[in-house]
């Protein structure tokens, strides 16, 4: 049993032993805004299992917006097991689907460490497998996330898993399907597609452009329709579309959460609202084309060209996910939870020419202090007000800024650095303005 | 981005990055003094503000109160027939006045409390003729003002009120009277009671005036008002302002903070100052220290309260001024349509009609948090290792505080579950300070620690200081400047005969030596009995009696930080690794 192992184990231990020892943790800690909004949350799937157990459609009454097959996946076992080796079942799955993460990302990070090390002829020395682990499993957002069963972790899942079957796998297909999977779950997804196919190009080995391109982008909405179709099928109408996904475009649910949208749907006059549903969705996908394409790996006929060497389309994928998180309808601590898992994977490439780390880390900190405090004052003590929270949510997404910025313009060093064959010793010593 | 890529490039030229490195501590301590300038520079004129009613609907003033002349007959007499009362049991006094009440006419009820130390409050609803049952105002009584004498007066005057009021067909909020025992345990619980198990309700209580008028004379000279709620909350200041306005009106003299005589009308910086000041220091100790003045047991339900005690025997005012301001108070806050909502909850008094808003006396807190986060910076970066070196030792670093955490944890759930199990109260807690008081230089002989262990300690106490800055401004404030001199620590720490400083530091620092201080010193100056018994027995006690959280904060934020870097004193070996910066000083 080496370390790894060791700290999977404890990270399962705590997953699994605190819930079923205190089974009301999750269900107190997902009625925190911070940890689980009504689209993701534990509870609310809950009140699709009371639906469904007597016989109502779980789509009426806009309580629940999990997908059909999720509902479905859960309901069968809520309604073959007892309570509570239902509970400690839900318990187990939550650990293992954080395991499965945990492992994907260790294999994740060889596999970058050692594509960028072939790539530029430098060898760079990833984390150890242990360390990867441990910065998923003991990371307090992703702890917090899994303890209060938020469906989010399904979602995660399955984005990681088709960075995965896209990389070690090579595996064009399945990683389509992961993803296709990962957007029927919570809808955001769908904007990864673009890098995903970007870094799909690279990683591939004897690839077509036409080839990757239409068949990635053909399985993707082919699984995709195949989810909704059963969906359909076995909820007898086509009401769960809007209630799943409508929700999330149309921001329907006007509850607060950590993001940046709610805000202006609760205190803005109804007539502005169209207004504020186009702009924050253009917005969300506005940064994911112009940076899969700045940092996309071209193709050069001529090895020694100094091009060859610049694009990161893995740091295109992550830049992408902290974006997605920045500005989704209804986002969670848990999203950027693992978008500072993923962050240790550039340890040896992007993080040395970083700058502003201890001062993301700090903003960081605050900010997850004051939140839950300034929603106590808002909402139980009344002596704040909506401004009080949202202030924090602006200083949360300032944070996924920090990351953006810092992780840009590391990047932008570095491909100068390797462009223009400076030593290691100077790389630090030379200092870059940007005009 | 140019101006700042400018001047980072300026400060890398002159090279100022390991200038300020040597610098920071006297940075942080620039930014310590800062904090206490900004908190003196409060008072001067154009820092503070004239108050105001934000609130249209409230109206204070406008109209005219009837309770006059003719209904001072009335509280005479209810108050000749309670007089005789004066010795009897709280029982006897709330039958006889659940009598009258009833007999005018409100709906009267008990909350009866199945505890021995605590008498069962009565209380009477007058439901609103207009109103739709959901909102109610509270008139609370208590039987034994904070001074500890009969509540004659305000008894008598809260049934005359209930009289008057009745007659009155302009309420649309329900008028609540509760008498109780005193204004802390029992009061506080009848508050809790009310939004959970009592039967007979009122609708959610929008305001709150207690009613502190002690003794049997018809004339007085001022009140003081109170209105410091538990762990930092305060009133709408809107309440307060209305009330301020008509007691204005009717040149009634308002005391803010106990300030007494000649000082009541006066207006200059010094004693605008000392209100200030004092007011920080009373809201900081809200719900701790015994006798309490009642206000705050409406504290955490949303409900805006102020106490009136009534000072002096002589004077040109009379009691039916006193009913005139309530009258004419529930008047203002029947107005209002909404709750009180304007961003008039953070706010420092310097006397009645001035007052300090949260963006003006914020600062100084964040100073002073600043200073530490500065300070903590300093010992990392000047004590010779590098940060690499630091965050290798942050899993120790954090297994070590998360132990200290737990002790502190244990320490502070068993010391108030001990003096819940004892009978002579004052001996006990006399030993549980002591032995706390030796255990922690007991600390001080043997074993080893490092700056890391400091650095996170004094970053820790930043954070605390940065959660409590809205939350309870006054506790920040309290734990940053008491906490500061740990601050120095780290800088006395290389050289042998600084010892007796850092000792110093610890000592003075020291948690319970402030309570033993605090209680001792200033407490004992305002007349309390035996002030550091009474504090420490309030901390202990407070989150079983009015859920005031101020001990857990103390225990678990500023205590373990204090510990880990006495600990860190204690056994770290100093004289191998003396800071590089030292070194090099002395070179």
């Amino acid at each position: 049993m080496n370390q790894t192992h060791r700290i999977l184990c404890i990270g399962v231990l705590v997953r699994f032993l605190l819930p079923t020892l205190f089974p009301s943790i999750p269900f107190k800690l997902s009625t925190v805004v911070e940890l689980a909004t009504p689209i993701n949350s534990y509870t609310s799937l809950q009140e699709a299992f009371f639906y469904l157990q007597h016989s109502i459609n779980p789509y009426d009454g806009g309580v629940n917006h999990h997908p059909p097959l999720l509902v479905a996946f859960f309901g069968l076992f809520k309604s073959q097991l007892p309570d509570s080796v239902f509970l400690t079942a839900c318990n187990l799955l939550y650990s293992v689907v954080d395991v499965i993460i945990a492992l994907r990302l260790a294999s994740l990070n060889r596999w970058y460490n050692a594509r960028v090390s072939k790539k530029t002829g430098e060898p760079v020395a990833p984390l150890s497998d242990a360390l990867m682990v441990s910065f998923y499993l003991f990371n307090p957002l992703i702890i917090l996330t899994n303890l209060s069963h938020c469906t989010l972790v399904f979602s995660q899942l399955f984005i990681i898993e088709s960075l995965h079957q896209l990389t070690s796998n090579t595996n064009l297909a399945r990683a389509m399907v992961s993803l296709g999977i990962a957007t029927y779950l919570s809808g955001s997804p769908v904007l990864m597609v673009v890098p995903v196919l970007a870094l799909a190009y690279v990683s591939l080995p004897k690839h077509k452009w036409e080839n990757v391109y239409i068949q990635g982008t053909v399985v993707f909405f082919m699984t995709c329709g195949l989810l909704v179709f059963i969906s359909a099928i076995w909820t007898s109408s086509v009401a769960f579309l809007d209630q799943c996904y409508g929700v999330i475009i149309r921001f329907d649910k006007i509850q607060p959460n950590v993001g940046l949208w709610w805000y202006f749907f609760t205190e803005m006059f109804d007539f502005f609202t169209p207004f504020y549903i186009g702009v924050f969705n253009l917005f969300s996908m506005i940064f994911i084309v112009p940076l899969t394409i700045r940092f996309f790996e071209y193709e050069d006929k001529d090895p020694k060209k100094a091009s060859v060497k610049t694009g990161d389309a893995f740091l295109a994928v992550y830049l992408c996910y902290v974006w997605m998180s920045f500005l989704k309808s209804y986002p969670t601590v848990g999203d950027f939870g693992l978008a500072i898992s993923l962050a240790p994977i550039f340890a040896a490439t992007v993080l040395p020419y970083c700058k502003l780390v201890y001062i993301t880390a700090l903003t960081l900190l605050v900010c997850l202090i004051l939140s839950p405090i300034f929603y106590y004052c808002w909402i139980v003590l009344g002596n704040g007000n909506s401004n009080f929270f949202y202030s924090i949510n602006l200083v949360w997404g300032g944070v996924h800024i920090l990351v953006l910025i810092d992780f840009t313009w590391g990047q932008l060093i570095r491909e100068y650095c390797q462009e223009h064959d400076i030593s290691p010793e100077q790389r630090h010593v030379i200092r870059l303005t940007q005009l | 981005m140019a101006l700042a890529e400018t001047i980072l490039r300026a400060v890398h030229k002159h090279d100022l990055v390991p200038k300020l490195t040597r610098a920071l501590p006297w940075i942080s301590l620039l930014f310590s003094f800062a904090s206490v300038i900004w908190l003196l520079m409060l008072p001067i004129d154009g820092n503070y503000r004239k108050s105001y009613i934000s609130e249209n609907a409230l109206m204070p003033g406008q109209v005219t109160s009837y309770f006059r002349e003719s209904e001072w007959n009335i509280v005479r007499g209810y108050r000749n027939e309670l007089k005789i009362f004066e010795g009897a049991a709280i029982d006897e006094r709330n039958a006889v006045v659940e009598g009258w009440l009833k007999d005018i006419g409100l709906k009267t009820a008990y909350h009866r409390l199945h505890d021995p130390s605590v008498q069962d409050n009565m209380y009477a609803i007058l439901h609103a003729a207009r109103g739709d049952d959901t909102e109610a105002m509270v008139l609370s009584v208590p039987w034994t003002t904070s001074d500890g004498e009969y509540n004659l007066g305000g008894a008598s005057l809260a049934v005359a009120l209930a009289r008057y009021f009745n007659r009155m067909s302009i309420w649309s909020k329900n008028i609540i009277i509760v008498f109780s025992e005193d204004g802390h345990k029992s009061l506080r619980s009848w508050v809790e009671a009310y939004h959970t198990s009592l039967d007979t309700t009122a609708g959610s209580i929008e305001a709150a005036i207690v009613l502190e008028y002690g003794g049997d004379s018809d004339y007085f000279e001022y009140y003081e008002m109170h209105y410091e709620g538990l762990n930092g909350q305060l009133p709408n200041l809107d309440l307060l302002n209305t009330a301020n306005l008509v007691s204005y009106h009717e040149n009634i003299h308002i005391s803010i903070q106990q300030t007494e005589g000649e000082k009541l009308t006066r207006n200059d910086y010094l004693t605008r100052l000392k209100t200030f000041l004092k007011g920080i220091v009373s809201l900081t100790l809200a719900g701790i220290v015994t006798p309490s003045n009642g206000c705050e047991s409406f504290s955490g339900w949303q409900i805006q309260a102020f106490t009136i005690k009534v000072k002096g025997t002589s004077g040109g005012n009379d009691i039916t001024q006193i009913g005139r301001v309530v009258d004419e108070t529930f008047r203002s806050v029947n107005n209002l349509l909404e709750k009180f909502h304007q961003s008039f909850f953070f706010y420092l008094m310097l006397g009645p009609r001035y007052f300090v808003s949260i963006g003006t006396y914020l600062p100084s807190a964040a100073l002073i948090a600043a200073s530490f986060a500065l300070s903590s910076l300093s010992c990392m970066l000047n004590s010779g290792f590098t940060i690499p070196h630091f965050l290798l030792n942050i899993s120790s670093v954090l297994k070590f505080f998360v132990m200290i955490e737990l002790s502190s944890f244990l320490l502070s759930t068993f010391l108030p579950y001990l003096v819940k199990q004892t009978t002579d109260e004052s001996d006990k807690i006399s030993l549980v300070n002591l032995i706390l008081l030796s255990m922690t230089s007991l600390v001080n002989i043997n074993s080893k620690f490092a700056f890391s262990m400091i650095s996170f300690s004094l970053f820790f106490i930043a954070m605390v200081i940065v959660a409590l800055l809205i939350l309870n401004f006054s506790l920040a404030l309290c734990i940053g400047l008491l906490a500061m001199p740990l601050q120095f620590v780290q800088q006395l720490l290389n050289s042998i005969e600084a010892k007796i400083k850092v000792f110093l530091c610890l000592f003075v620092s020291n948690p319970f030596f402030v309570v033993y201080i605090t209680g001792g010193l200033y407490l004992e100056a305002f007349g309390y009995q035996n002030g550091t018994l009474n504090l420490m027995t309030g901390l202990l006690t407070s989150w079983d009696d009015v859920q005031c959280w101020t001990w857990f904060i103390v225990m678990l934020g500023w205590f373990p930080a204090w510990l880990s870097i006495a600990i860190s004193c204690g056994l770290g070996d100093f004289k191998n690794q003396a800071p590089v910066s030292y070194i090099k000083k002395n070179q």
